[in-house]
């Protein structure tokens, strides 16, 4: 079954190092810009953008350690328990890397449907795992949903602003021409 | 076989990743300790980063908040500017205002002292032509002016009252060709008739017997005999005497004391207890239309 899936190929695809300079540059900014904003609960989690257009892109697993250290950088520079965002951005990008196999990447909707998804299950490993692991319940909903809708809102936003730039200078002639070229999602099932 | 293992080198990675940082997590779920050697470590690497990139933005939003500032500065600057314009403004109208009250109030002492009730007058207009000299004031026939009032100042007589309407009343001024006074030489105490010679021009002195010992700058003042100007207003001061061989009169001219292209407000004398205006005929070629 496993062996039936392309899902992470062992040849493994480092990003490259414009790429890297492009999450550290998110992850310097996460730091200095976005946790000065003065507004309670607004944390958008920038360095979820160029790792969510990496793990569909690149897919392999380089990128996967560039997350794990992204996320290991990102705790030890916060206060929150050390180790979950490492585990969440190397979960999530596992998943959108797999799902780039399937996908077209390239469509833009599918990217910002990897971008919800991203959010979303980062906010469900934070609070699911406290939950699970500790019983504590972290959930207080008029924060949540704010932090929530706006987390997400500002990263469609800033995805859609800056997604063009990223993908040409990034990945120049690597499937990052047409935006919307392809009509669907879903790629058509391979012939093996 | 060879399928398997690939397969299995795959997953490798990923799944190592993935169970460091889980147990990573729930390692420190409980215990959130952050003296261990991880965090310090990267702190330490990335601190000096931070540092710079704190700085940084704190330059960028500085430089910002100048630009800001400065955009302030031009509004504010723009906002002081119309607010200089406009106590400019206000400054000189306080300024019109108390040059007017002084005016009013040199009017009041002429006529307290001068004993004649007076009605203050404002000058609204003046005469569009060039030879004649008369002034329209905003008092009327409503104010109790009638014909033949004397109009003056605290400088001296200005005129007569020769055509009234409801709100408005004509002064023919003593600069008028037809306008005459009987006035006083006060130092030599001679007698003559004042004679205006036009807007611009002296006062013209008739009817001074060559023998009168006239000086220059004797003040001219009203006598009171034509029953119109009440006596000892100041009408100007000689200017010149001329003793003709072939006249019989002296030519004095006299310089008014009034500056008539200055007037802006006039005191119309009502009524005193030893003078009443003589009435005198309206005058068709001045009245206001």
């Amino acid at each position: 079954m496993i062996s039936s899936l392309p899902l992470l190929s062992h040849e493994m695809t480092w990003p490259r190092s414009k790429e890297s300079l492009l999450v550290g540059i998110t992850l310097l900014l996460q730091v200095s810009l976005i946790s000065q904003i003065p507004i309670p609960y607004f944390r958008p989690d920038l360095s979820l953008v160029p790792l969510t257009l990496l793990a569909l892109y690149r897919g392999g697993q380089g990128t996967m350690v560039v997350a794990f250290l992204v996320g290991l950088i990102l705790d030890c520079i916060s206060l929150g328990t050390l180790g979950f965002h490492a585990f969440s951005k190397s979960l999530i990008v596992c998943i959108l890397g797999i799902l780039g196999q399937r996908i077209i990447p390239e469509n833009r909707l599918a990217q910002l449907l990897a971008l919800l998804f991203a959010v979303l299950l980062q906010f469900a490993l934070h609070i699911g795992l406290r939950f699970l692991l500790l019983g504590h319940s972290l959930i207080r909903y008029p924060e949540v949903v704010f932090q929530l809708l706006t987390e997400v809102l500002t990263l469609f936003l800033i995805f859609l602003g800056t997604r063009r730039y990223i993908l040409k200078l990034l990945l120049p002639g690597e499937r990052s021409g047409g935006s919307d070229a392809h009509s669907g999602i879903w790629l058509e099932p391979r012939s093996r | 076989m060879i399928k398997g293992r690939s397969t299995l080198k795959s997953f490798f990675l990923p799944i190592l990743l993935l169970t460091v940082a889980f147990l990573l997590y729930a390692g420190h779920l409980e215990n959130n300790n952050r003296s261990s050697l991880l965090p310090r470590a990267v702190l330490r690497i990335t601190g000096p980063l931070l540092d710079i990139s704190n700085r940084l933005l704190r330059l960028i939003r500085e430089s910002y908040e100048n630009y800001i500032n400065l955009i302030g500065v031009n509004k504010e600057n723009e906002l002081l500017r119309r607010r200089i314009s406009q106590l400019t403004w206000e400054l000189n109208s306080y300024q019109e205002m108390a040059l007017a009250n002084e005016r009013y109030r040199k009017l009041f002492e002429f006529r307290f002292t001068s004993g004649f009730s007076s009605l203050v007058a404002k000058v609204i207009a003046r005469d569009p032509s060039a030879w004649s000299s008369s002034l329209i004031l905003d008092r009327g026939d409503r104010d109790g002016v009638i014909c033949g009032m004397c109009v003056v100042t605290d400088m001296g007589v200005v005129g007569q009252i020769v055509s009234v309407t409801a709100t408005t009343s004509q002064v023919q001024t003593l600069l008028h060709p037809d306008s005459s006074a009987a006035v006083l030489l006060q130092q030599s105490r001679t007698h003559a008739l004042l004679s205006g010679q036009g807007e611009g021009r002296e006062f013209l002195l008739r009817f001074i017997d060559k023998s009168a010992q006239t000086q220059p700058a004797e003040v001219v003042v009203t006598s009171g005999l034509d029953r119109v100007f009440p006596h000892g207003l100041v009408v100007g001061i000689v200017t010149s005497i001329e003793k003709l061989p072939e006249s019989l009169f002296q030519a004095v001219t006299v310089r008014p004391s009034v500056e008539f292209s200055r007037l802006e407000e006039v005191a119309i004398l009502l009524e005193s207890d030893d003078f009443l205006p003589a009435i005198a005929e309206p005058r068709d070629d001045l009245a206001t239309k």
